[in-house]
């Protein structure tokens, strides 16, 4: 009787000792950013409205940071939380056509929320905040057949007209039907953003919130073009160039980015994805 | 010929011996069980903004459970059934499903027990463990794993747990959430001493400590995969007193509901109540701090906790006293409660010919203090140790207050009524997540009255108001219910949001429903509106839209 409990209090010892860990700073670790050369790109479903959603983006944010080049990041505003309000600090329309279409399709249904290279898993392509970086670290790992290379410039002629030119160099065999989305973004775009996060700043309202990688347009479409289909062997390159005009925008061209990304045409999955300054 | 009336007679013998075992397995067994459906077909309410295109196809929301449990002597093992084809309007998407997400074969001896398959376990006040399931909220985060309890002499008691949790209907695989890991002991010093066992104090102690492990794969923070959290806990009792506390600490558990902080958490409960004839008073202390745990620290919605964090505001029953239930804040708030109970004697001047029960209670739960770590860091920044706190600071920041006072008089034989008060102060910015919207301040009265036409027939009336300048205005609720027990009853109900400041939202909430109960079955039909809110049961709550429509309900337990 006496062995038993002198086993059970080893074994009580044990449990507790075995059941901590007390982690001491730093708290962050470093991402393998080398390893790879299949970039990210995070898609971060959000709203003006949306109280959490600052906070999704910090989540993005952190992520790129480690690996920034290679991380890119859309702000899609779009759904209910992306509504404009008749009068007041929200009445900005974010939204865009592209985003609206893709958040219904690929069933946001609350923010924050994202994809990431709009993996499908078991039916689901969307992820919580929180799953972004495991999910960013398991594909920047990974090799992808295809690197692509950005060249923007507006036109003497027409200085509001922005040309990108995309080619898409494959360093592997590819097979099947895919296409090309080429996008705007803007960075530094300082309008009001709900809050409930003190240490992200003001709540409920940051009045001057600063609005980043945010969705402006697609430029080809929001399901963008045929790109390659069938098959295309390893040491081929594709070129496609695009004109996307700023009159009537409100857009700031040092602030703006071009994002090309290609993707399966049957699972949406992001095969490559880049981005560029437009004014480089 | 000798040969087959012998093989006939030995036959014959064992055919009765097996008889009578089966008839002894078979009376030595018990089935018991319940079963419930609930049922809505949606319509179209062109007031409420329920549009065809918002139904969508989805007319008609069910949920439904069997549960089932067989015993045999020390044996006993049990199945439930849950089908949510689709949820109604309001529960978790993610329970959309059918199946059999819990099953369980249990051994019990006097001293020993073993369960394995899904169980619910409860240490102490739950601070640390608890598992339950509610069916009004769709919520169930039972252990599928293993359950042992040895009572090693009388009054001592050792339990351990090990298992993962129910997330809905996804089975676990391997590292797609934590495991948990529990071990509890108490010690009833009353049964443990035969010199105790008649003393006027009474005295339990226990303790807890409960660990999830969950893989760390995030690639930016270094995550604890192990994270313990302990309990100690004490009851005592001397004669008409009694007092009860539970402290729980928790190690660093940084996960999406604090903001991926590093801060270790803290829990405090405590209540002394005394009563005496006609006499109750009850006061609480609750203190949480950075205490939301769950099996999957990315996991934000209502499921996979570990720890309950028990509600210390009054819970409301009617209409409108129920309009704004205060739901616990896992990430910090500090609060009290204070409670009198007096019944007014019989034949007083004041209590009448049946006496008067008075019953007032005041609530006050406020956001616990908050200081920076150091100069160069947020309030709760992520990454950190999040925040410094003083333990017995209340910060200004109020979430929730309550005082109600409740009168229940019996004025003869065939009247009697009860009378309530509340007022209550809501910050529904932080509780249901509308940042920027006023405190809600409310007085709400009800008059809950019943009259007996004869022993089995009576009609109950109620009529409530709650007037607030804040959220949707001032309300007004009349319901009319006719019982003929104990089986039938009627009722009408409408609630009326006539002081809305929008003029279309002055909506008129009616409803019809009938039920009938017979033995231990019971079926009840309700026609009409249901108006947008939350329900909670303990603290967890979960909205529910509006909708308009047919419901029922179809209950029963064997």
């Amino acid at each position: 009787m006496k062995i038993i409990k002198i086993l059970s209090i080893i074994f009580a010892l044990t449990f507790v000792v075995e059941s901590c860990d007390i982690v001491e700073p730093p708290y962050q670790t470093g991402f393998d950013c080398e390893s790879g050369n299949q970039n990210v790109l995070i898609e971060d479903y959000t709203g003006h409205t949306c109280v959490n959603c600052p906070g999704a983006a910090v989540t993005a944010h952190d992520i790129k940071q480690n690996c920034e080049d290679r991380v890119i990041i859309i702000a899609v505003h779009a759904g209910y939380f992306a509504e404009p309000k008749a009068s007041g600090d929200y009445t900005y329309d974010f939204r865009t056509e592209a985003g609206n279409e893709w958040n219904n399709f690929f069933g946001i249904v609350s923010n924050p929320n994202g994809m990431v290279n709009r993996i499908n898993e078991e039916g689901n392509y969307v992820l919580g905040p929180g799953l972004w970086a495991e999910e960013s670290f398991k594909l920047l790992g990974q090799n992808s057949p295809v690197n692509i290379e950005i060249h923007n410039h507006f036109e003497l002629e027409d200085p509001d007209m922005l040309v990108t030119e995309i080619t898409a160099d494959f360093i592997e065999d590819v097979e099947g039907d895919y296409k090309l989305i080429v996008c705007i973004t803007e960075d530094h775009i300082i309008k009001a953003q709900k809050n409930n996060d003190l240490g992200l700043g003001t709540t409920p309202n940051i009045l001057d919130y600063e609005h980043m990688h945010v969705l402006r347009t697609s430029v080809n479409g929001n399901w963008g073009q045929d790109f390659t289909s069938g098959f295309l062997t390893a040491g081929q390159s594709i070129t496609k160039t695009y004109e996307q005009s700023f009159v009537g925008t409100d857009w700031v061209p040092d602030n703006c980015n071009v994002v090309a990304f290609i993707y399966n045409v049957e699972d949406k999955s992001v095969l490559q994805v880049q981005e560029e300054k437009v004014v480089e | 010929m000798k040969k087959l009336i012998a093989l006939l007679l030995l036959g014959t013998t064992f055919w009765l011996s097996a008889e009578a075992q089966v008839s002894d397995f078979l009376q030595r067994s018990q089935v018991h069980g319940s079963f419930q459906v609930d049922g809505q077909f949606y319509r179209p309410d062109e007031a409420l903004g329920i549009t065809d295109s918002l139904i969508n196809g989805r007319k008609i929301g069910l949920n439904g459970f069997g549960n089932i449990i067989y015993s045999l002597g020390k044996f006993s093992a049990g199945i439930r059934y849950e089908a949510y084809l689709t949820p109604i309007a309001g529960f978790d998407p993610l329970l959309d499903g059918s199946g059999f997400p819990n099953m369980w074969a249990s051994y019990n001896d006097d001293r020993f027990s073993i369960t394995v398959g899904s169980f619910y376990e409860q240490f102490g006040n739950g601070l640390v463990l608890r598992t339950y399931e509610e069916w009004s909220l769709g919520y169930d985060n039972s252990i599928n794993g293993i359950r042992v309890t040895y009572e090693p002499v009388k009054g001592v008691i050792f339990k351990g747990v090990y298992g993962t949790q129910r997330f809905f209907w996804d089975k676990y695989e391997k590292n797609d959430r934590g495991i948990v890991r529990g071990l509890d002991g108490e010690f009833n010093f009353n049964d443990m001493f035969s010199s105790f066992e008649n003393s006027k104090i009474r005295l339990i102690l226990g303790g807890s400590m409960v660990s999830k492990y969950q893989i760390d794969a995030n690639p930016i923070y270094n995550l604890p995969e192990n994270v313990a959290s302990f309990a100690g806990r004490a009851i005592i009792g001397f004669g008409k007193f009694n007092i009860s506390t539970e402290y729980a600490y928790k190690i660093n558990d940084p996960s999406a509901v604090n903001n991926y902080i590093y801060k270790e958490g803290q829990a405090f409960i405590a209540s002394a109540s005394y009563s005496t004839k006609g006499l109750g008073l009850f006061a609480q202390f609750k203190r949480i701090d950075n205490f939301s745990f769950k099996s999957d620290r990315d996991v934000t919605v209502n499921a996979l906790d570990i720890s309950y964090l028990p509600a210390i505001t009054e819970a409301h029953t009617y209409a409108l006293t129920s309009m704004y239930p205060y739901a616990t804040q896992p990430n910090g708030e500090i609060g009290f409660q204070l409670q009198l109970n007096y019944k007014v004697p019989k034949k007083s001047r004041l209590g009448g010919k049946y006496g008067m029960g008075i019953a007032v209670n005041y609530a006050q739960v406020n956001d616990i203090d908050h200081q920076q770590v150091n100069d160069t860091t947020f309030v709760n920044q992520r990454g950190t140790l999040g925040y410094k706190s003083d333990f017995f600071k209340f910060s200004d920041h109020v979430f929730y207050s309550d005082l109600n006072i409740e009168i229940d008089k019996k004025f003869n034989r065939k009247w009697k009524g009860i009378f309530q008060y509340i007022y209550q102060t809501y910050d529904i910015a932080t509780i249901e997540g509308h940042p920027g919207e006023p405190i809600v301040k409310s007085h709400i009265f009800v008059a809950d009255i019943t009259h007996k036409f004869t022993t089995k027939q009576s009609l109950r009336g109620e009529l409530q108001g709650l007037w607030t300048k804040e959220d949707m205005g001032n309300w007004t609720a009349i319901l009319l219910e006719y019982t003929v027990s104990p089986h039938w009853f009627v009722s009408l109900t409408d609630q009326w949001n006539y002081g809305n400041p929008i003029v279309e939202d002055q909506i008129h909430y009616f409803s019809a429903s009938f039920g009938y109960t017979r033995k231990a079955t019971r079926v009840q039909f309700t026609y009409g509106r249901q108006r947008e809110g939350i329900v909670c049961v303990g603290g967890v709550c979960r909205q529910v839209p509006a909708s308009s429509g047919l419901s029922f309900t179809i209950t029963t337990n064997f």
